[in-house]
Parts: structure tokens; sequence; C-alpha cells
């Protein structure tokens, strides 16, 4: 164990672990990060099959997808769709507030590459990053397209100018104040989208079965699959991105198939015969993804990594989260259906 | 009653407040981040009856691709919250100043207002200048 004070960027690669301890640990990250001014990356797995609730979403509406009712549950700080996480790699990385300008600036510079949609970049900091989404997805479909997928971004697939996206568990409202704007950073407001009849499943229950710009997915126009998702959450010093790369369907969900049904013929996990080699694999691909993640954030910040196992003040923090806040039922059942609106206030949990 | 953003005060989190003679604060947030937030899908807001402090957080907003705090630029006790917004956050498109008003907060410290950005530095700040 090793408490770190000052450095400025953290790595390190965890085993499986239960949904209420990932989520808390994601958040003591966030907190970390902004504390010690560092960024932290984070890759990651899961102890079993778990569905993972967007933000404001119901509990309730797992019930409608046969099976997701058997599995452990787990409520995001991040919005969106549920994830159904089982053979995938999970990341996350914490990016302190006071590097978000530094990030536009640099991105500003980069000019062999698809950040130039980033040059006119938000004017603060307020909502999503696009150049965080865009520099890890970026990179991540370079380095899928190296191992041989045909992957791209659901903007470069549908369209060869930023494109749509579908965002919310309700059919979203269009702000008049955005709609008439093209956003700078490649991600689309929900009226182009519209506009473009590009739509995509913005209702469905599960993250994987929507489309948004940034989204990477593998396969032809005609048939393809979304393979990684990525998410937002915003504190008081901190930008948090967390996402996951599905590598082989859920029985939870086996029309996800991810990877595997793209030629993931070298690890193909479903069909492995022991666990142990399963597991092996997943670290395979946990320690290459990594290494990605980590380039994706050079390109920004030249990050001097530090590779830790644990880091005890972010443990015992992520163990104190995870007990008042993510391995609570008042969490994780906060929100029922009809409750688009629940309000705020009724419990104090450790941001 | 129009409110005119040239009257309120805001704070640097972008959100605004008008104090009536009463001492009761209206808070809501700019048009400027309605516009930077993008495509608001939810909101969640705090209870009538709830103590709120100034520079901390009261709600959330899930916007494109990312979930965000809301900052109370006062403190108080909420008296009335604008309960049917969430519903129809396409107002805060059209009118986020006065229909789009999120809650009204009887204010504990009415000194903090003196400490917020009038509507000439608020924009200043959001030109960069």
């Amino acid at each position: 164990m090793v408490d770190l004070v000052g450095g400025k960027a953290l790595v390190w690669i965890d085993g499986p672990a239960s949904g209420a301890w990932n989520m808390a640990m994601d958040q003591a990250m966030a907190l970390h990060a902004a504390e010690q001014g560092c960024i932290i990356l984070r890759v990651y797995q899961w102890a079993s099959p778990t569905l993972s609730l967007g933000y404001f979403q119901s509990h309730d509406d797992r019930l409608t997808i046969p099976g997701l009712e058997e599995i452990d549950c787990v409520r995001r700080e991040t919005g969106g769709g549920a994830i159904v996480h089982d053979h995938e790699i999970t990341y996350s990385v914490a990016v302190p507030r006071q590097f978000e300008s530094s990030m536009q600036l640099k991105l500003r510079n980069v000019s062999d590459h698809t950040y130039t949609s980033l040059n006119n970049v938000k004017k603060s900091n307020l909502g999503h990053s696009g150049a965080l989404y865009n520099s890890v997805h970026d990179r991540t479909v370079h380095w899928l397209t190296g191992l041989g997928f045909d992957a791209k971004t659901y903007s470069s697939l549908i369209n060869t100018e930023p494109m749509a996206l579908a965002t919310g568990g309700i059919t979203a409202p269009i702000t008049t104040a955005t709609s008439n704007n093209l956003q700078s950073d490649g991600i689309e407001t929900r009226s182009q989208q519209v506009a473009k009849g590009s739509d995509t499943n913005p209702t469905s229950f599960l993250c994987f079965d929507r489309r948004s710009s940034v989204d990477i997915l593998v396969g032809s126009a005609e048939k393809n699959q979304k393979v990684l998702g990525s998410a937002q959450r915003r504190t008081s010093g901190a930008l948090l991105q967390h996402g996951s790369l599905l590598l082989s369907p859920s029985v939870a969900v086996a029309h996800l198939s991810g990877l595997d049904a793209f030629g993931l013929t070298e690890s193909t996990f479903c069909k492995a015969q022991t666990l142990s080699k399963i597991n092996a694999k997943k670290w395979g691909w946990a320690i290459d993804f990594c290494r990605v993640l980590q380039d994706s954030l050079d390109t920004v910040w030249d990050c001097d990594w530090k590779f830790e196992e644990q880091i005890e003040s972010v443990n015992q923090l992520a163990k104190a989260i995870c007990d008042e806040k993510f391995g609570a039922d008042e969490w994780t059942f906060r929100r029922s259906t009809g409750q688009k609106s629940s309000l705020a206030g009724d419990i104090t949990y450790p941001v | 009653m129009t409110i005119d953003p040239k009257a309120l005060r805001y704070a640097a989190t972008h959100e605004w407040v008008s104090v009536d003679s009463s001492g009761v604060g209206t808070v809501g947030i700019s048009a400027f981040a309605v516009e930077e937030l993008t495509d608001l899908v939810f909101m969640a807001l705090p209870k009538v009856g709830v103590k709120v402090v100034a520079g901390e957080e009261f709600g959330e907003v899930e916007s494109v691709k990312a979930v965000s705090p809301l900052y109370s630029p006062i403190s108080g006790e909420v008296i009335e919250v604008h309960t049917s917004l969430p519903d129809q956050l396409e107002i805060l498109g059209k009118d986020p100043y006065t229909q789009g008003w999120i809650m009204k907060v009887k204010l504990s410290s009415p000194s903090e207002i003196d400490s917020l950005m009038d509507f000439e530095a608020y924009q200043n700040q959001c030109s960069g200048s």
C-alpha cells in the first residue's frame, strides 16, 4: 500500500469487485484527484454480472427485460442507460477541474487528427467534456482498428459530420438555446439528431442499445454492435469519466455481443472452457486497454505515470462511500417509475 | 412578473438570484449555462424545507453525456420549488429568467448577495474577459 501525495498521474488495474465497490472507488478517485491535483486512471472488472442503472433511471424499469431482476444491481453517479457489466473491461479516469483548460488548449494544436472538430471548444466547464470523450474514444478506435476490427465512432459510421446523440431514458426535451447551434466538440444536440432522422433507440433502457456520437461501434452500417460507451459526472473539483468495453455477451443480455461477434477469436470468453482461462484473457485485455487509455491521456497532458497497486487513502474513502451510498438500498432503489422529476436532498450522501 | 437578467446577481457557477423586499431569493440558471449544458434531460431539485448553503449543491441536472451539480448562490431555507420544471425542461431554453425559475429561498444571510456578480461582471466571465 502506498499513500501518494501530489503525483501527477496515477494508474492501476483492479481485479473483479462488486458493483457498489467499483462505483464507490470511482467516486473516491474523483475526490482524490480534486484534492491532490492529479489525474487518476483505473481499469477494472466485476465480480459477478451486475446491472448498473443510470443516475436518473428507475430501478423498476429493469423488470422490462427478463433476467435482469436476478442479477446484482447498483446505481451509478453518471447518467445514460443501464449497463450489464459481465464480460467487459471497465475504465474510469478522474481529471482535476483545473486540468480541463489545458486539455482544450492542447487539443486545439493537434492538427493531424479528428480533434480538428475541437477548434471551437466549449466556453466553460459546464456539462460534458467532448475533449475528454474524443481523446479516449478516438485512441480506442485506432487501437481496435489495429487489432483488425472494423471500428469507428457512431458519428463517422452514419455521417462524416458530427452525428446524432441519443441520451435520455425519456424523450429528451430540446432547449431552444441549443437547438440552433452546432456543438463545437463533435457531440451533437438532440435536435440535430431528430432533424437527421438518426435517432437510434433513445429511450432504450440499456446503454448498449442506444447510440451517441462518440460511441464506438464495430461492424458495418447494416450490421454493427456498440462495443464502448462512456459517461461523465462533474463534481466541484473534478470530472469523472467511466466506460465499458464490451468483449463478449452476458447471459443476461445475449443480444449484445460486443467484440466477440466480430473476430475476437483469440479471446473468446464464452467459449473458454475454464474460469481461469476466461480470467487470464480478461487480464490481458485489461492491460492492453489500460495502455491505450494512458496513450490517450498522454496526448493531452504528457502524464508522468505512477503505477500503484492500491492507495490507502483512496481505499479508505471508497470504503466509506461504499458503505454509506452505493451499497445501500436507499441509493440503489431511490427512483421508481414515474419519478422523472424526483427531488434531491431527501438523503445526504458523501460527494 | 418578468425578471430582467440585467437586474440579477450571478454566481461564478452560473446560477442567478433575484431577491425581493421580503428577503426571499428566487434562483435559476443563466441562459449561458443552459446553452453550454446542452439538451437537458433530467433535473433533480431540493425539497421544500431543506436548508441550502451558498456555494454548495442543491440539485443536479443531466444533459448531453454528463450529470452536473447545481450550486446555490445563497444560503437559507427552501420555501418553494418549481416542481413541474423537470417535466418541461424546454422552458429553460425559452425563458430561463422568469418561467424557468428553480427554487425560492428565505435568505439566512442577505449580505451574501453582495459577493455575487452583477450582470456586467457575469457577462465578462462568460466571455472570458
